[in-house]
Order: C-alpha cells, then structure tokens, then sequence
C-alpha cells in the first residue's frame, strides 16, 4: 500500500513538473516575444504590404524565414508522407519474414542518426553530385527538405505502424469476412479508425521538420536571402534565424528579433496542428456515411 | 458425423479436409455434405476444430499466416460448382460475399448502426444512395431488428445490447445477399430471452438460406438442427 502511494505520488510530481516546464518554457518565449510582435519584425524597414507580397526587398525582418520554414516544411512532408505511410502500412500488415525484420531494423537505424549526419549526407549528396553529374549543383531548399523528409520518415512510419497494430485483429477479419478486399479494408475501415494515431504521427513529423536547425544549416539555409524564389535556391528558415541572432547577437534588438521569431515559429506550428487537426476531423466525417 | 432427416438437395461437399496451424492439427480427414436450406449444427468439445471449419469454408483461415488447409471443398454458388479450396487470392472477397459469417461475438464496424450496413454495402456490392438505404431496411427486417432501430439509426452501433449487436452483424451479412450462412455460436453469451429471439430467427432463415452453426447447447441443437455433425 505504502509503495502504491509513493509510486502514485511520483508519477504525480513528474506530471506536474513536466506542466510547469511547460508552462515556464512557454511563458518565457511569449514574454519575451510577445513585445516584439509588430510589423517591423516582419518586414523591418521596408513598407508591410509590399515586403508580404515580396515586391521589395526585406533587410531586416523575419517574413523570409516564416515563407522559408514553410516551404521546407511542406516540401517535405510532401516527399516523406507517401513512402512514409506506405512504409508504415506494409510494417504493420506484412507477414513475419527476414525481409521485415531487415526494414524494420533500417526504419529504427534511420530514427536514431542524429540530424547533423542527417545534414552532412545531404551536404554530401550535393558534393557528389557536382563532381559526377551536375556541375551547377548547389544547396538549396530542396535538398534541404530531402534531408528532412529522410529525417521524418521513420516517425511516419513507426506512428502509422502503432496506430494500426492498435487496432483489434477482429476489425480487419470482420471486413474480410463481409467480401471486402484487402485494399478496401485497409482503406475504407483500419486506416480511418488509425487516423488520429497516423495524424499524431504526421504532427510529430511536421514538429521535427519545423524545428531542425542541424540539418538545413549544412543544406542551403542561410542568413539572409529574401522569399524562396525557387525550391533550387538558397532561402532562409526560423529556426536558423532564431539560432544565429541568439547565439551572435551584436545589440539588444537582435536578441528581441531571436524572441520574436521563436514565438512565431511557436505559433506557426501550433496554426500547422490546428490544420492538421481540422483536416481529420474532416476527413472522419467523409468516412462516415448518413442513412 | 450423424446425420438426421432426409437429404434435400446437396449444394455443398467437403471432402478429407485437413487443417493445420503451424505443427498443430486442428482438422483430420474431415469430409461433409452441406444441403440446402437446411441448417447444420457442428458440434464438439472447446478446440475440436469447429470455428475452423467454418472458416475454411469461407477461406477465412487464409488471414492466418500459420494456417495451412489440404483436401478438397466444393459449394454451389450462383448455380456453378465452385472449387473454394483452389480460389485464386482475387476471387475470395466475391466467395466471401457468397458465404456470408457471424461470429461467436458481435463483431461490429466504427461508426452508427447504419454505417454498419452502409459500408460494406457501398464498399463490396457497390449500393448507395436510396437502393442501399432500402436493402438496409429489408436486411434490418430479416434480422427482427427494424422496430428496435429504426428511429435511431444514426446512434453509435456500440450502444445497442449484445443480443442486439448480435442481429445488427447478421442484419449486415443479409444485407449482401449471401447463399450460405456461417453462424459461430451466435448464441453464445446471450440471456435465454435474446438466444430464443435469435433461435426463432435461424429457423425462419433457414427457408431462404443455407445454414453451418457452431453450438455448445444440447437443447439449442435439438431445437434447431436439420443435420448435426460432431467433432471429436
């Protein structure tokens, strides 16, 4: 009894400090950011509407980087979220096999490199391919958002796999059992019912690619670049912003500038889960049919 | 196997039917005949092979990645003799349609009561729209659930009772017109006044359908059976 209480107790005080770091951490960044929110963040020096719409030029501010990190971001959610998926799918449904065993133990190999050798491979590639292939090869968004979609694909995988195996094993016979295929199974009854799993899954991937300044650092980000013209060019991202003017901060405004993009790059990814979220919800009700 | 009764017209014939699960035999050289509209009661001791069997007639066992089935099963469907133990992977959801099942518990789907019949409805036979909404209400009927469900069928499926849960899955495998009936003890864990319901429902189905049932109770088995096969 004693040691039920003692264990309950503990997992007690480790809920509540993992609250309170939470809401320190949060209260820190929104104090410290929330003062810096204004058009000038954005835009610096250069006129609002003009600078949002990329009709001239932004010296100063962070709306680059927020255009930047979501391109990336999206870019590689759109090469990672198929192989990823499929990945997953295949995992949770394949019959036990050496074959399996081999992929499973790739997709847990690829979930533990850290970001930087990510990063250096991607910086590699991009080396390689200049001495062998394309001369004119240089880092950009893309590759950045190839290393990133690398990065992710495991915790696509491994979250659509939980989610599945999650299920009961009675839902897929029943769906068998009524005449359905097993594609149409998959489809039109397990995958629906993982939904919310395999989205967490995609949240947890759209984070990562969000917040990884290792990885785009060696693959094309850069200080200063303006709007992402092109996936083939250099471009600028939040999190390496927040990095640089954090870390080498030459004035008071600077710091203040790194403030305010952490709170915006929180803020751009809260908005991204929202999405996600709503694209569920939604997705939920096209599955469900009205009598 | 005993036989009781005389035979109708034959429709189905199992023949040295052999299953395994890995090392483990669970099935022995056991040949049948199935009749049609006539309802066959397996009966046995707990691991005999009696759920097996039924799946196997569906070819329901190939989901088991251990399970390996010899011998041979032949059943009328759509008036063709069809050889279900040479089915090609593709042809199984067609003979699974065919040979509709019920399981020992209620197996249900997400969603309301009419997703439950919506779904595999617009899914395998291609019905929606007002076609579909009426097979709904015909099958619902079949099962002796209409009067029960009809004003709330937009209710979570969860929320109906066992005995309910149990009509609503057999209401689902009616609704896609099969030929034959797999029931797996569809009784099981039901109070007397449900499995009487449900017993009254078997017999007036067995005029339109051919029936193959799991039972454990002596008095149900006298009660419904046309055929009773034993297992040992």
């Amino acid at each position: 009894m004693k040691a039920d209480n003692i264990f309950y107790y503990w997992c007690l005080v480790c809920v509540v400090s993992l609250a309170l770091s939470f809401f320190t951490v949060i209260s820190f960044i929104v104090g410290h950011g929330l003062p810096t929110i204004n058009g000038a963040l954005f835009v610096g020096d250069t006129d609002f509407i003009r600078g949002i719409l990329g009709l001239s030029p932004i010296w100063d501010g962070i709306w680059p980087a927020c255009v930047g990190t979501l391109m990336v971001v999206f870019s590689a959610l759109l090469l990672a979220i198929i192989p990823g998926l499929a990945s997953g799918i295949w995992l949770a449904q394949a019959k036990p096999s050496g074959f399996k065993h081999i992929v499973s133990l790739v997709i847990d190999i690829i979930a533990g490199i850290p970001s930087i050798l990510m990063g250096l491979f991607g910086f590699s590639l991009i080396l390689l391919l200049r001495h062998w292939l394309l001369p004119s090869a240089n880092v950009c968004l893309f590759l950045s958002a190839l290393s990133l979609a690398i990065l992710i694909i495991p915790y696509l995988a491994a979250s659509v796999k939980t989610a599945l195996l999650a299920l009961p094993a009675s839902l897929l016979l029943t769906a068998l059992s009524l005449g359905m295929s097993y594609r149409q199974a998959l489809i039109k009854v397990l995958i629906p019912q993982a939904s919310k799993g395999i989205m967490s899954g995609i949240m947890l991937a759209t984070g990562r690619a969000a917040e990884d300044t290792a990885v785009i650092m060696l693959t094309g980000v850069v200080v200063n670049a303006g709007l992402p013209i092109s996936i083939f060019e250099r471009y600028e991202a939040l999190p390496f912003t927040i990095f640089y003017y954090s870390a080498q901060y030459q004035n008071e405004a600077e710091l203040q500038l790194a403030f305010g993009a952490a709170l915006v790059l929180l803020c751009l990814t809260a908005s991204l889960f929202a999405f996600a979220s709503l694209l569920q919800s939604r997705y939920q009700g096209m599955t469900s049919d009205s009598y | 196997m005993t036989v009781t009764n005389e035979q109708p017209k034959c429709i189905g014939r199992v023949t040295n039917l052999t299953i395994k699960f890995g090392p483990q035999t669970v099935l022995e050289n056991f040949s049948m005949n199935i009749y049609q509209h006539r309802i066959h009661v397996l009966i046995g001791a707990s691991g005999s092979g009696k759920t097996t069997f039924l799946r196997a007639l569906n070819r329901l066992n190939d989901c088991f990645a251990t399970c390996h089935t010899q011998g041979q099963i032949n059943l009328s469907l759509a008036h063709k003799m069809v050889a279900v133990d040479c089915l090609k992977m593709t042809q199984l959801p067609q003979l699974r349609r065919q040979v509709g099942m019920v399981f020992q518990h209620p197996q249900l789907l997400p969603g309301s009561i009419a997703d439950n019949i919506l779904l595999p409805l617009r899914v395998v036979a291609g019905v929606t729209g007002v076609d579909a909404n009426n097979l709904t209400q015909q099958a619902l009927e079949q099962a002796a659930l209409w009067d029960e469900v009809a004003g709330r069928l937009d209710m979570p499926a969860t929320c109906l009772s066992g005995g309910q849960q149990q009509r609503l899955c057999l209401a689902r495998t009616l609704a896609l017109q099969p030929e034959i009936l797999l029931l797996d003890e569809p009784t099981a864990s039901l109070d007397p006044h449900t499995t009487h319901q449900i017993e009254q429902l078997i017999i007036k189905l067995a005029k339109q359908y051919t029936i193959v049932m799991v039972c454990h109770n002596e008095q149900q088995q006298q009660r419904l059976a046309d055929y009773v096969i034993k297992f040992h």
